[in-house]
């Protein structure tokens, strides 16, 4: 298949102009709401908390950047606009993108920017009459980092939403994962309740078991014994850590993303 | 241009479509005729790749309709009944979607949109259905797409812009450019169309160029009916019988409309067809 057939910088560029278009008044609106909100809260003198701007923030990103992910393929909702949407001359990939990008990385620095520019200009206001700021929100941070790796990833889980449902998409989507979450945590606690449950009195590991644990640790020459093998698992933890991360943060949205496209070429109006 | 093999359509447990064939070649201008809920919108959609098929094959302009691929929808300019407008002034949309179209005519535009009078600067939303459906209209003519689909082209369109719509058909159709009308308003664009299909339970049951039938059959007005044999149709009206019989007959006759030869092909297909083939002379 020919390159240009699924991409063209040209043809996303107009696809990309067409849907900006398209969320340009709603967009500027929520921004001045959003803006307005942050600068008032800049001069909340009784709140003092280093973390206040990065609460907010994350509010702002995670609830208002999936409400807008939700609602990325509005097109969908009604057969008419569908239509009109399936039949723009461009790759399913082409107009899929244009969508992601601008739930994506779009709404992650225009929302940073509205909360930027209302927290400087609340923020150089409480310095000048109130005297007493706050931290500025870090964008450098770690933590920040990992609250946009986190926006990412329930942002792909939202895209599928979007597509999947038919209407009242965030709030379908919300349940939807919150009732895979509750299954899978059934699923956990059950496997874990029949592997373990021989083990256990209660919440604590029956004294024989605890007594083949420690001598199990001492034979194997460990000094401390069963305090020790603790710090071992600890020790191994990270790189379990790592793995788990790398599964959430860039597996499971890829693989939902992937589905969430796959969708939309079998989308029918 | 559309190739149509063995298609089943439902929809849930509702058979629409049951192994339909159809041909339609590059050209044309077709007009497709059928009853409310005969599936002509369906039918229009799944050519187009809006709606899938349950099984058999579509192929428009050379590509599996089902896949959408952007090569075959920048041969298509499908205007549909209902028509959505983004909340744009007709300036901007057409400096946004015109990007899509490889053939876009600014100039064409410029003149469809003189000629239906459609305000340029005003959002498309605030206008009436009227006014957005010629300005879509005026916009598909532009876009020169290969393959035309016009759904009720002229529901909507007050009596000067039909004959203005008539008039752009006629007029700035090219030879290479293949045009669809379906329609329930057969006189809106009778001596546009050539050739028709009809469908009617799922099937088709005439496919046939209106200069062929016209060629065959002429209507008869008479006062009582005589020789059953010949006649095709008859329709009562004041003061007698309006007939359509095989063009041989000695009586003044007039031409056929296609109105006329819907309500032959719905009520007698088997014996129209037969006389198109030429099996009834014997």
């Amino acid at each position: 298949m020919n390159k240009g057939t699924v991409f063209s910088l040209d043809r996303f560029l107009a696809l990309l102009n067409i849907e900006l278009n398209s969320i340009k008044k709603p967009g500027l609106i929520t921004a001045a709401a959003i803006g307005g909100f942050v600068f008032l809260t800049s001069l909340n003198f009784t709140n003092q908390d280093p973390a206040m701007h990065m609460g907010n923030f994350a509010l702002f990103l995670m609830l208002g950047g999936l409400i807008f992910t939700s609602y990325s393929f509005k097109e969908l909702k009604e057969n008419t606009s569908g239509m009109s949407w399936l039949l723009i001359p461009g790759s399913h990939f082409e107009k899929f993108m244009v969508k992601l990008l601008v739930a994506s990385a779009g709404f992650i620095v225009g929302i940073t920017c509205v909360y930027y520019l209302g927290m400087f200009l609340g923020e150089t206001v409480n310095a000048l009459i109130l005297k007493s700021p706050h931290q500025y929100l870090d964008i450098f941070s770690w933590d920040f980092l990992n609250l946009i790796g986190g926006y990412l990833l329930m942002m792909s889980f939202y895209v599928f939403g979007a597509i999947y449902f038919k209407s009242y998409h965030f709030i379908k989507t919300s349940l939807a994962l919150f009732a895979v979450f509750l299954l899978f945590g059934v699923v956990i606690l059950t496997i874990a309740y029949l592997v373990f449950l021989p083990y256990f009195d209660g919440l604590s590991i029956k004294p024989e078991y605890k007594e083949i644990l420690i001598n199990a640790q001492r034979n194997s020459g460990h000094v401390n014994g069963y305090q020790e093998s603790h710090f071992q698992i600890g020790g191994n933890l990270p790189v379990f850590n790592y793995i788990m991360k790398a599964w959430m943060n860039f597996v499971t949205p890829i693989v939902v993303l992937i589905a969430s496209y796959l969708k939309i070429t079998e989308k029918q109006v | 241009m559309i190739k149509i093999n063995n298609l089943d359509f439902s929809y849930k447990n509702t058979s629409l479509f049951h192994d339909l064939d159809m041909n339609l070649d590059q050209g044309n201008i077709y007009g497709l005729l059928g009853r409310n809920g005969a599936g002509k919108t369906t039918l229009l959609k799944l050519m187009t790749g809006l709606r899938f098929p349950d099984s058999g094959k579509i192929i428009t302009g050379g590509f599996t309709a089902s896949s959408r691929p952007k090569e075959m929808l920048e041969k298509i300019c499908f205007i549909p009944e209902e028509i959505w407008v983004p909340p744009l002034t007709a300036k901007k949309y057409v400096q946004r979607y015109s990007r899509c179209y490889p053939s876009f005519s600014h100039e064409l535009l410029k003149t469809h949109i003189e000629e239906f009078e459609v305000p340029y600067q005003r959002n498309l939303n605030k206008l009436s259905l009227g006014q957005k459906k010629k300005f879509l209209l005026a916009f598909g003519f532009a876009s020169q797409c290969e393959l035309l689909i016009l759904d009720e082209p002229t529901n909507g369109l007050d009596i000067p812009s039909k004959s203005i719509f008539r008039r752009l058909v006629a007029e700035y159709i090219k030879d290479e450019q293949t045009v669809i009308i379906s329609t329930h308003q057969v006189r809106d664009v009778e001596n546009l169309i050539d050739p028709i299909i009809i469908l009617d339970e799922g099937k088709v049951i005439f496919q046939q160029y209106v200069n062929a039938l016209q060629d065959k059959f002429r209507i008869v007005n008479m006062k009582e009916i005589s020789d059953t044999e010949k006649i095709l149709y008859s329709e009562k009206t004041l003061g007698g019988y309006s007939v359509v019989m095989e063009a041989d007959t000695e009586t003044e006759a007039e031409q056929l409309d296609i109105e006329t030869i819907f309500n032959i092909a719905v009520n007698n297909p088997d014996k129209l067809n037969k006389i198109m083939k030429g099996e009834d002379n014997e």
